[in-house]
């Protein structure tokens, strides 16, 4: 298997990781082949899921570690990472 | 914050009789404006709608979080309902949605905003205890089932 990818994101959205937000990366990566974990503040949620990433309640200027696996994890990971800096596209 | 700080036994709603989403909030937003001060629910009905359209807050597992902000309110409240037959709300996992939890929170308010939704994902995180709260109960079961499962969080 390949190592996972990692990317530190910054949240520069005025309202964080908040519902629409979290739903927006859950989508963005909904027909990929990955697993992605995203960490902050000593929390890990599931990529995957809406609930789990609302878990971690993170505000504008949190700095998100995220960890990609999968076949689609390049992928991924430039979505993702497009979507976080566009500020998931809401501003 | 916790959730029973937002969610007295009033705010419960054991069983929802709206067939459609839009019915749903309608009847969340009637039984909140009915319990809050200087809450209409036409224009809270109006909030939700709105926010609905910019996507879906039904979140998957059976979950709904629809939410919005109301100028005039001083804090977060909640209003918990049970919908016994369960909705489509074109919710991201495709299945019916069953566990409603509308969030108003103030204008100006991101922080707590945020807070209480994380708050409030944590408590029906947990699958078992989304169970029990599928098997129903009085008002009063229903709030004693969240205070306990809110405590040990």
């Amino acid at each position: 298997m390949t190592p996972p990818l990692h990317a530190r994101l910054t949240l520069l959205n005025a309202m964080g990781l908040h519902a629409r937000a979290a739903a927006s990366f859950v989508k963005a990566i909904k027909d990929l082949k990955v697993e992605v974990s995203v960490s902050w503040e000593g929390q890990t949620a599931n990529g995957r899921s809406v609930l789990d990433l609302l878990i971690l309640g993170a505000p504008r200027g949190s700095v998100l570690e995220l960890q990609i696996q999968g076949d689609d994890a390049e992928e991924a990971l430039s979505t993702l990472t497009r979507l976080v800096a566009n500020r998931f596209d809401e501003e | 914050m916790r959730v029973v700080d937002i969610l007295n036994q009033e705010s419960i709603l054991p069983q929802l009789q709206g067939r459609t989403k839009t019915d749903v909030l309608r009847e969340l937003a009637q039984h909140l404006a009915q319990h809050t001060q200087g809450v209409d629910a036409e224009q809270l009905v109006a909030v939700l709608l709105d926010r609905e359209r910019l996507g879906t807050t039904a979140i998957g597992e059976g979950i709904a979080i629809p939410h919005g902000k109301l100028s005039g309110l001083r804090n977060v409240v909640a209003v918990f309902g049970l919908s016994p037959h369960g909705v489509d709300c074109s919710s991201l996992d495709g299945g019916l949605t069953r566990l409603f939890f509308l969030l108003v929170a103030p204008e100006d308010s991101a922080g707590v905003h945020l807070k209480a939704l994380a708050r409030v994902s944590r408590l029906l995180k947990d699958k078992t205890f989304r169970e029990r709260l599928l098997q129903g109960g009085s008002q009063a079961d229903l709030h004693r089932l969240i205070c306990e499962e809110d405590n040990n969080l």
